[in-house]
């Protein structure tokens, strides 16, 4: 019988990826088609490739991208047991009329 | 083997049972090509970033047929060749994908669906699942849709 191989749920990946405060939201990369096909959906920004798993965020603005690529490393390495992690930052999602990220813009 | 418990671990981890259930010193199940293809046919269809099955001719038949009136709708086995022996069977699909997907990820969500959907309900073993992509779907130009509001009230 072909076994086939045991994935990471792509759900629980996000739910990780999303808790950690300095991600804005997860990124469907150009066209969106970053994403896991699931019978009937899909979810966005998860890549589950055989040599790995693929996290795909769009960051807050303020802290470095070393600071949000550890943060969400340190969120989903536990979930993804093992296999090689990568996690990319497509964009930041500066909000010009949110005081915070203005201030950040300064700092 | 046969105990409850490892039925329901088996089930859930997604693991099929044994192939050999189908060949049995009591006898032997058989299952027609017709019902291997519907199954594959509508796990192909289920995954996302797939828009249709069928390659270009099939689907323009496809298209006709359904316009017949008490004809029995769309044909889920549109797109669908496959092979069954007593023990394996083999899966090749044509289809239609979205605009905007990665045809790498969608080809391998298609066969994971494909052989966990087939083992799962006839426990024959799936040897392997080509996925050819036929055509690719743009949203805009379906002609279905009528562009016009209608003439009349």
């Amino acid at each position: 019988m072909t076994a086939l191989p045991t994935v990471p749920d792509p759900d629980a990946l996000v739910a990780a990826t999303l808790a950690c405060p300095h991600v804005a939201s997860m990124s469907g990369g150009l066209l969106g088609e970053v994403a896991t096909y699931l019978p009937g959906r899909r979810v966005r920004g998860i890549r589950t490739r055989p040599d790995g798993v693929e996290v795909h965020v769009i960051g807050v603005f303020g802290p470095s991208v070393t600071e949000i690529v550890s943060q969400v490393r340190a969120a989903v390495e536990p979930l993804v047991r093992g296999t090689e992690l990568t996690v990319h930052v497509d964009d930041l999602a500066a909000d010009l009329d949110d005081p915070t990220t203005k201030g950040a813009r300064s700092a | 083997m046969s105990s409850p418990t490892a039925e329901t671990s088996s089930m859930t981890t997604g693991k099929p049972s044994a192939s050999s259930d189908l060949v049995t010193s009591q006898g032997r199940t058989t299952i027609a090509d017709a019902v291997v293809r519907k199954i594959a046919g509508v796990s192909a269809r289920e995954v996302s970033g797939v828009h249709k099955l069928g390659t270009g001719g099939a689907r323009a038949m496809g298209a006709l047929r359904e316009r017949i009136p008490g004809s029995s709708g769309p044909n889920v086995s549109q797109g669908v060749t496959v092979e069954v022996g007593e023990r394996q069977a083999a899966i090749d699909l044509d289809i239609v994908v979205e605009y905007g997907v990665s045809i790498v990820d969608v080809a391998a969500s298609i066969r994971r669906n494909v052989i966990t959907s087939l083992q799962r309900m006839t426990g024959l073993e799936v040897t392997e699942v080509n996925v050819s992509v036929d055509d690719i779907y743009i949203p805009g130009d379906d002609q279905q849709e009528p562009s016009e509001p209608p003439r009349v009230q």
